[in-house]
């Protein structure tokens, strides 16, 4: 199946895209698909491991199951306020 | 005689932020306190002169946080009134990117209610800043804590 990546802030920069389609097999979760990121994108690997996720414009856990189409976003560590 | 409604607020904007709105906004005849809140960007970052920041957010979820975040200190701190805005975009230094205005009956559940607010929205709003130096070298994406990442 085919899921969406959607990238902000460092990681947007550094892939040089706002967002990706990754295949996953059925069954991937978000966790996965951050494996597969990660795998895709080696030099930002060990700074995933601090994002969180939003599945569908709403917060997800790594174990959140993905659907065909899911728009997951990979959520680097919050600046704001 | 029931209370009425809480007035809950909050926003996204690329436009200066406006305190006192907010201030108007919380006001109740049955609150005898405004607490507000302005997150100003400073000059420096530990040292190194700061020249601008950029705030970005994804902004559908960070919307829908924000709304949920001024409930969620309006139940916990018995507010009248909450109301948030960010800010997104370049901002110059001594711009404000946070701007918060709460009102309850009392001072103690106001002061609480707005510290609660600005605390719990760096760590939790997907909202995030770059800074841009005066020195020339590589602007930095911060984190809450205010160590880059």
């Amino acid at each position: 199946m085919f899921v969406t990546l959607r990238y902000h802030a460092f990681v947007r920069e550094e892939t040089g895209r706002d967002s990706e389609r990754l295949e996953l097999p059925i069954g991937a979760t978000a966790g996965t698909a951050l494996e597969a990121f990660a795998r895709r994108h080696p030099t930002l690997a060990a700074r995933a491991r601090h994002f969180k996720f939003a599945l569908n414009d709403e917060f997800a856990p790594s174990g959140a199951p993905l659907m065909e189409g899911a728009v997951l976003d990979l959520l680097p560590p919050f600046g704001g306020g | 005689m029931a209370s009425p409604t809480p007035l809950a607020f909050s926003e996204l904007t690329r436009a200066p932020l406006d305190l006192s709105a907010l201030e108007a906004r919380v006001a109740r005849p049955e609150a005898g306190a405004v607490v507000s809140f302005l997150g100003v960007t400073r000059s420096h970052h530990e040292q190194r002169s700061v020249l601008r920041l950029e705030y970005s957010a994804q902004e559908a979820l960070a919307s829908k946080a924000m709304e949920a975040l001024v409930r969620d200190a309006i139940s916990q701190f018995g507010l009248t009134g909450a109301a948030l805005a960010h800010r997104l975009g370049t901002l110059e230094i001594g711009e404000a990117s946070v701007a918060i205005a709460v009102s309850a009956a009392h001072r103690g559940g106001a002061f609480d209610g707005c510290r609660y607010l600005i605390d719990t929205l760096k760590t939790s709003i997907p909202i995030w800043k770059k800074e841009y130096f005066a020195d020339g070298q590589a602007a930095i994406w911060v984190g809450p804590d205010g160590k880059p990442v």
